[in-house]
C-alpha cells in the first residue's frame, strides 16, 4: 500500500530533496507540497487522504507548531515533525510533542539540510513507516 | 391522535421548511459564483440538509431520510475532500431539494413516510456523481443498489480511521486499531441498514442470495436497541411538547384521584382516554417505560372507588418517576449551528460524566444513554470538522468496565483540550475548559500515575515487551504533564515532554533507553513525586533539581553522542543567537572536527529560495570535500526568507568570497555575513576560573594556598621566637644583675656603673632584638590577612556569565531570545555576599523569563559606594507582582539586611529593580590612618587627593560659623571636617614634630571633603564586617575591619560625612 505524503517546508530546496528521499520509498508518495502552514491546512480541505505530513516548524506566514494545533483537530493523517530546530530534547520538539505529533525527526544540517538522505534517511524512513506499522 | 403530536408534525413541516429554504438559498448563490463566501455556502448547504436529514430521522422517515443522507454525502465530498463543486452537483442538489420538499409536504399530510421508488431517478444521479467524484467505477454504483455503495463505505471507512494510538497500557484506547475503531457510528448504520430494507428493489442480491439476506435479516434484528438510541424525545423541541402533555395528564390523573369516587365510571373512562393518548405520544416518543405503565394501566378493569384511587395514585407517582428521570436531568442542547461548539456539547459532556461517576459507583450504565450522549458530541463535532473528537466519543461507546470508561473518558477530554487550545473564545464563553478538569484530574491521580511510570521505566530495564512498556511510559508521563501544569510547574511539565521525545526517538531506533535518559527519568519520577507530595502538604517545594534535570535533557543528545555540548561550540565561536536552536548533535560534530583542524569558521547569508539554480549551484559548493556545512537557519527579513549558513574550510574569508562572487557575481544574493573565530584560550579561562552554572553555589576557592600555609609557618615561627626571646628577658633579672655589679664594687656606683652599663646594653639590645621580631611578625601577619581578603573577593563576572546562560535557557523554554547585558562585573566581593547576591537574581530573572510575556533585553549593572554593593536590573518586561517576588526573596533579603524596589518604567516599557546590599563581608581596598589615637580606614576610591598645606591656605568662614575651609592650589574650597573634638582652629598647629598636617580630601560625585588626620599607616586590603547590636547606631562608620596589625579600625562612611557636614554647613 502506498502512504500518500505532504510536504511542509518554506524552503524551496529542502521540499526538492524531501521529495527526492521519498522518492526511494516505494511504500510512500508525495500528494502534495505547502510553503507553509497556512497553506498546508488549505491543502488538507483540497487534497483528500493524506496519509502523512513532514512538517517544518520555523515557517512564515504560519509556523508548524500553530499548524500541528489546528491539524491535530482535523485529519487523521499522521503527523512528523521534520525540522532543524526539532533537536533531541529540544524545547521545540517537547512542544511537538505536547501538541500530538506522532514523531519527531530533526533535520542533521540545519535549515536547508542537503544531506537529508545521507545523515537521517534511515531514521526518517523509519518513523515514517512506524506510523502505519499498526495499520 | 392529541394536540400534541399535531403539534410535533407542524413542527416538523416548520423545520424542515426553512432547512430546505436554507438549502436552496446557499445552492442558488454558489450557482452565481459568489466566490468569495463559497465556503460559507457550502457549509450553510451541508448544515441545512444535515439539519434536515436528522428531523427525519427521528420520525422514522426512512426514505426521506436516506435521500437526504446521500445529498449529504455528495456535499460532504465538497466541503471536506477538496471535490470541486461544478454544475453538475448543484443541479443535482436543486433536483435533491426539489424531492425533498414534495417529500416533506406529503409527509406532512400523511404522518408517514413516502414511497421511495419515485425518487429512484435522484438516487442514481447522487450515487453516480459520489462514485465519480471518489474516483470510482459509476456504474457499480449507480446500479440502482444503494448497498453496495454504502458497503463499500462502511469497508473504506475503518480503513482511513486506523491509526495506532499509545495510550495507558489496560485502556482498551491503547489497543490496536482494529479494536479501537469498530464500526460506523450507530445510528448511522442503523438508518441506512432500515433503507434497504424498505427498498426491496434495490437490493435484488438478497432474493437471490438467502444466506445474505439471512445475514441482512440479523443485522437488523441486532439493531433496534442501536436504533432507538436517536429516539424523538431527544429532541428538545419534541421533548418540550411531550413534557407539557404530560405534566397535563399528571394533573389530570391527580384531578380523577379526586373525582373517582363520586363518579367511578365517568371518571374510569376519562383516566383510561388520557393514558391511550398518552401511552400514544410516549410510543412516538420512544418513551417505552412510559408507554409499559400506561399500558399497564389501561389494562386494569373498572374497579370500586379505594382500589381506582390507589390505582390512580401508584400511576401518578409512576408517571413521576419517570417525568424526573426521562425529562428532567439530561436535557441535551441541539441548537448546534448557532451555539459554540462547547455549548453544544455541554449537557452531553455532563451526561457522560455522570454515567462514569455512578458506574464507578456500582450502578450500571444505561448503554442507550452512553450511546445518545456520544452520537451527539460525535455529530456536534464532526459537523465542524473536529474528527478526532467524534473518534474519541467512539471509544467511550466501546467502554465495557470502569476502567475503560475511564480512560476513554480521559482521551476524549485530551481531545477536548486540544479544541479548546484553538476556541479559546468558545469555551470561556460557554465557561466550561475541558483542560481544566483534565489537569485537575490528572493531578489528583498523579501518585497512581507516577507509579506507573516506574512501572514503565522497570520494565524497560528488564527488556522485552519494549513497545509496550514504551508506550505506557509516553502515556503515563502526558498525564504527569498535565499534572504538572495544573501546579503551574512548567519547567517540570516540559521535562516530562522532553523525556516523552527522548524516549520516542530511542524507541523508533528499537533500542533501549541509555542509562543517561534512564538517569534523567528516574531523577524527575523521583523529584516530581517529593514536588507533589510537598504541594499536597501545603509547603513550598523544592524544583531546584527539576532545572538542572531539564538541562541535562536538553544536552541528552550530546551526552549520548559523546560530543562536545552545542553551548560548548557556542561559547568557543561566539555564534550568532540565531544558531543556537538549530545546532544537531551532527552539526555539533561537524564542527568539533573543524575546530580541531584548525579551519575557518564562515557565516554566508544567501537569499536563494526564489532561484533554484543558484541554490543548486551554492549547494553543490558547500558540499565539496575542502567545504563543511555546519548548519544552518532561516532568516526572516520583511516578506524575504533567507538563509544564513554556517562553513568551515581551509579556504579562508578571502577565496570563500572569490568563490562566492563565482556564482553570484552581483554579490546581492550569496555575501559573508560574518567570520567566527576560535576563542579557545579566553573559555577555557572561563572554565577555569569562572564558574558556569547559576544552579551552583559560587565557588569557595582553592582554600589555603601554599604560599598562605608558608606565611602561616613564618608567622609561627615568629610568634615562637618572640615568645622565647620574651620570656629569656623575663628570666634574666636585670635588678639582680645590678645589684650583683654593686656588690662586687662594694656598693661603689661609680665603679660599678660600666658593669651596670654593660648588663643594661645587653638587655636593652635583647629587648631590641625582640622588638624588631615582633615588627617582622606584624608584617607577616599582614600579608597573610591581605592573601585571606584576596582568596575570599571574586569578580562580580563570576557571578554574570552563568547568569547570562540562565537568560539563555529560560528564554529558550520561552522560545525568546532575551538577551542580558551587564556593566560592573570587574568589581569584586566578598565570596559570601556574593553567593547571596546570586540566589536573589536567580530568583528575579527565573520570575521575570516565566512571564508570558517575558522580557527580550535585560541589562545588570552592579555599583558599590563605600556603603553598600548596589545591583540595578533594567529589562523591558511587563510589570509584575511585587508582593510574590517578596516573599520568594524574603529570605535572601532579611538575612542580608538588603532592600529591594521594583520600579514601573514610564509608558509601559519595562521594570526596573533595584538591590541594595549593606557592604557586610565586602573587601575593600583602605588606606589606614589615626586620628586622636583610633584607627580609621577610608574606602581609597573615595580619596581624591592627600595634602599638607600651608597655615594660610586654612581659613575660618564666618558665614559658616567659623567652620574651616580648605583652600586648594587650583582656587578650589573644601569645607574641612574633623573627626575628633578638637577645635578647628588648631588645624593649623603644626604636630608635635613641627610638620604641617595632612588632610586627606574625599569626593563623591560632586561633593567633596577634607578630614584632617594624624599619621597616614598606610593603604591595605580589609574585610569589613558589618556594625552589630549598638555600634550599628554610631554615625560615619560603614562597619569595622580587622588591620594587619591586629588592631581594629572603623570604616568611614564617606556619603555620611558629607551629608554631616553639609547639615553643619
Amino acid at each position: 500500500m502506498t502512504h500518500n505524503v505532504m510536504i511542509v517546508d518554506d524552503a524551496a530546496m529542502m521540499r526538492l530533496y524531501i521529495a527526492s528521499f521519498i522518492k526511494t520509498l516505494p511504500d510512500f508518495k508525495v500528494a502534495a507540497q505547502a510553503s507553509n502552514g497556512q497553506e498546508a491546512l488549505d491543502k488538507l480541505s483540497e487534497v483528500p487522504n493524506i496519509d502523512l505530513i513532514l512538517l517544518d516548524i520555523e515557517m512564515p506566514v504560519m509556523d508548524g507548531l500553530e499548524f500541528l494545533r489546528h491539524a491535530k483537530l482535523k485529519t487523521r493523517a499522521k503527523i512528523v515533525m521534520l525540522s532543524s530546530v526539532a533537536v533531541s530534547g529540544s524545547a521545540h520538539a517537547a512542544k511537538a510533542r505536547e501538541l500530538g505529533a506522532d514523531g519527531v525527526v530533526a533535520k542533521p544540517s540545519g535549515t536547508v539540510s542537503h544531506d537529508l538522505e545521507e545523515k537521517a534517511g534511515d531514521e526518517l524512513a523509519r518513523v515514517m513507516r512506524e506510523q502505519f506499522a499498526n495499520a | 391522535m392529541s394536540d400534541e403530536m399535531d403539534e410535533i408534525w407542524a413542527l416538523y413541516l416548520d423545520d424542515g421548511a426553512q432547512s430546505l429554504d436554507q438549502m436552496e438559498n446557499a445552492l442558488l448563490a454558489l450557482q452565481e459564483g459568489d466566490e468569495a463566501s463559497a465556503g460559507e455556502h457550502v457549509s450553510a448547504l451541508f448544515r441545512a440538509v444535515h439539519t434536515f436529514k436528522g428531523n427525519s430521522r427521528v420520525l422514522g422517515l426512512a426514505t426521506v431520510e436516506s435521500r437526504a443522507h446521500l445529498s449529504e454525502d455528495l456535499i460532504g465530498l465538497v466541503r471536506d475532500e477538496g471535490v470541486p463543486l461544478d454544475e453538475e452537483i448543484i443541479d443535482i442538489l436543486l433536483y435533491a431539494g426539489d424531492v425533498l420538499r414534495e417529500m416533506l409536504e406529503q409527509t406532512s399530510a400523511n404522518r408517514a413516510d413516502v414511497d421511495g421508488s419515485s425518487s429512484e431517478e435522484l438516487m442514481d444521479q447522487l450515487r453516480d456523481k459520489i462514485a465519480r467524484c471518489k474516483g470510482e467505477d459509476p456504474a457499480a454504483a449507480a446500479g440502482g443498489d444503494a448497498a453496495p455503495a454504502e458497503a463499500e463505505e462502511a469497508v473504506a471507512e475503518p480503513v482511513a480511521e486506523a491509526e495506532p494510538e499509545t495510550v495507558a497500557e489496560d485502556a482498551p484506547a491503547e489497543e490496536p486499531v482494529a479494536e479501537a475503531e469498530p464500526e460506523e457510528p450507530v445510528a448511522e448504520e442503523a438508518a441506512e441498514t432500515e433503507v434497504a430494507a424498505e427498498e426491496p428493489q434495490a437490493e435484488p442480491e438478497a432474493v437471490d442470495e438467502p444466506e445474505e439476506a439471512a445475514a441482512e435479516a440479523v443485522e437488523e434484528a441486532e439493531m433496534p436497541v442501536q436504533a432507538a438510541s436517536k429516539r424523538l424525545i431527544d429532541d428538545p423541541s419534541y421533548r418540550d411538547i411531550f413534557s407539557g402533555m404530560s405534566e397535563g395528564a399528571i394533573a389530570k390523573f391527580r384531578q380523577f384521584m379526586t373525582d373517582y369516587p363520586g363518579d367511578v365510571s365517568g371518571t374510569y373512562a376519562a383516566a383510561k382516554r388520557e393514558a391511550d393518548n398518552l401511552h400514544h405520544a410516549a410510543g412516538q416518543m420512544g418513551l417505552d417505560e412510559w408507554a409499559e405503565t400506561l399500558s399497564a394501566f389501561m389494562e386494569q378493569p373498572e374497579s370500586n372507588a379505594e382500589t381506582g384511587v390507589e390505582l390512580l395514585a401508584a400511576l401518578v407517582l409512576r408517571l413521576e418517576e419517570l417525568t424526573r428521570l426521562d425529562l428532567t436531568d439530561e436535557v441535551i442542547t441541539e441548537n448546534t449551528s448557532d451555539a459554540t461548539f462547547f455549548e453544544a456539547i455541554k449537557d452531553a459532556l455532563g451526561i457522560l460524566s455522570d454515567i462514569g461517576t455512578n458506574w464507578s459507583v456500582g450502578e450500571e450504565p444505561n448503554p442507550e444513554r452512553v450511546a445518545t450522549a456520544a452520537a451527539h458530541i460525535r455529530e456536534v463535532s464532526d459537523g465542524r470538522g473536529l474528527i478526532r473528537v467524534g473518534d474519541a466519543t467512539k471509544r467511550i461507546e466501546e467502554a465495557t468496565n470502569t476502567k475503560e470508561y475511564r480512560a476513554a473518558e480521559l482521551y476524549l477530554y485530551e481531545e477536548l483540550a486540544a479544541v479548546e487550545g484553538v476556541l479559546k473564545d468558545e469555551a470561556a464563553a460557554s465557561s466550561i475548559s475541558p483542560s481544566e478538569l483534565l489537569r485537575a484530574w490528572c493531578a489528583e491521580h498523579a501518585f497512581d500515575t507516577l507509579a506507573a511510570v516506574d512501572g514503565a521505566l522497570i520494565g524497560l530495564k528488564k527488556g522485552g515487551e519494549v513497545d509496550k512498556h514504551y508506550s505506557a511510559f509516553s502515556r503515563n508521563m502526558r498525564l504527569i504533564f498535565h499534572a504538572c501544569i495544573y501546579h503551574k510547574l512548567d519547567t517540570a511539565g516540559q521535562l516530562a515532554m522532553s523525556l516523552i521525545d527522548l524516549f520516542g526517538r530511542v524507541q523508533t531506533s528499537h533500542s533501549a533507553p541509555d542509562s543517561i535518559l534512564m538517569h534523567i527519568a528516574r531523577g524527575f519520577t523521583d523529584t516530581i513525586e517529593l514536588v507533589f507530595d510537598a504541594l499536597e502538604q501545603g509547603e513550598i517545594p523544592d524544583t531546584e533539581n527539576l532545572d538542572i534535570l531539564f538541562e541535562q535533557a536538553s544536552n541528552a543528545a550530546f551526552a549520548q553522542e559523546g560530543t562536545m555540548t552545542a553551548t560548548a561550540i557556542e561559547r568557543r565561536l561566539r555564534l550568532p543567537d540565531r544558531f543556537h536552536r538549530v545546532l544537531s548533535p551532527e552539526s555539533v560534530r561537524a564542527a568539533s572536527a573543524s575546530i580541531e583542524a584548525s579551519h575557518h569558521f564562515i557565516i554566508i547569508r544567501t537569499d536563494i529560495n526564489s532561484d533554484v539554480e543558484l541554490a543548486e549551484k551554492f549547494l553543490e559548493w558547500i558540499s565539496a570535500p575542502n567545504i563543511h556545512s555546519i548548519t544552518n537557519v532561516t532568516v526572516f527579513r520583511d516578506e524575504e526568507t533567507l538563509f544564513d549558513f554556517l562553513i568551515a574550510s581551509p579556504l579562508d574569508e578571502t577565496e570563500v568570497l572569490s568563490a562566492l562572487t563565482e556564482m553570484d557575481p552581483s554579490g546581492k544574493l550569496l555575501s559573508i555575513d560574518e567570520a567566527l573565530e576560535d576563542h579557545a584560550a579566553e573559555v577555557s579561562e572561563d572554565e577555569g576560573s569562572l564558574a558556569g552554572d547559576v544552579d551552583q553555589p559560587i565557588s569557595q576557592g582553592p582554600g589555603l594556598t601554599s604560599e598562605m600555609l608558608e606565611s602561616i609557618s613564618e608567622v609561627a615561627a615568629s610568634q615562637a621566637m618572640v615568645n622565647h626571646m620574651l620570656s629569656d628577658l623575663a628570666e634574666t633579672g636585670l635588678a639582680e644583675s645590678v645589684e650583683a655589679a654593686l656588690r662586687m664594687a662594694d656598693k661603689d656606683l661609680e665603679g660599678s656603673s660600666s658593669t651596670i652599663r654593660k648588663v643594661v646594653s645587653e638587655f636593652t639590645s635583647r629587648l631590641q632584638e625582640a622588638a624588631q621580631v615582633e615588627a617582622q611578625l606584624v608584617s607577616q601577619m599582614a600579608h597573610l590577612q591581605e592573601q585571606t581578603v584576596a582568596i575570599r573577593s571574586r569578580p562580580l563576572d563570576m557571578l554574570i556569565r552563568p547568569l547570562e546562560a540562565l537568560v539563555g535557557t529560560l528564554s529558550r523554554k520561552n522560545k525568546t531570545e532575551a538577551k542580558m547585558t551587564s556593566a560592573g562585573g570587574q568589581m569584586s566581593i566578598d565570596v559570601t555576599l556574593m553567593e547571596h547576591l546570586r540566589k536573589m537574581l536567580r530568583v528575579l530573572l527565573t520570575e521575570r523569563l516565566s512571564d508570558d510575556k517575558a522580557p527580550q533585553n535585560i541589562h545588570m549593572s552592579f555599583h558599590r559606594d563605600d556603603e553598600r554593593v548596589l545591583v540595578t536590573i533594567e529589562d523591558d518586561g511587563q510589570p509584575m507582582d511585587e508582593a510574590g517576588l517578596r516573599t520568594q526573596l524574603d529570605m535572601h533579603l532579611k538575612s542580608t539586611s538588603s532592600d529591594l524596589r521594583l520600579i514601573e518604567l514610564p509608558g509601559n516599557k519595562g521594570m526596573r529593580f533595584h538591590i541594595s546590599m549593606p557592604l557586610a563581608m565586602v573587601v575593600l581596598e583602605g588606606m589606614v590612618v589615626g586620628i586622636g589615637g583610633i584607627r580609621y580606614v577610608i574606602p581609597v576610591d573615595t580619596i581624591q587627593s592627600i595634602v599638607q598645606p600651608r597655615e594660610s591656605a586654612l581659613r575660618p568662614i564666618s558665614a559658616a560659623n567659623g567652620r574651616m575651609v580648605l583652600r586648594m592650589e587650583d582656587g578650589s574650597m573644601i569645607s574641612v571636617h574633623c573627626m575628633d573634638d578638637r577645635k578647628a582652629t588648631s588645624m593649623r598647629d603644626a604636630d608635635a614634630n613641627g610638620n604641617r598636617r595632612v588632610f586627606v580630601v574625599l569626593g563623591v560625585g560632586d561633593k567633596t571633603l577634607a578630614v584632617p588626620v594624624d599619621e597616614l599607616l598606610g593603604q591595605q586590603l580589609v574585610l569589613l564586617r558589618p556594625l552589630r547590636g549598638v555600634l550599628r547606631q554610631m554615625r560615619n562608620l560603614t562597619g569595622i575591619a580587622l588591620l594587619a596589625g591586629g588592631e581594629v579600625g572603623m570604616v568611614l562612611s564617606t556619603n555620611s560625612l558629607m551629608s554631616d557636614a553639609v547639615e553643619a554647613a
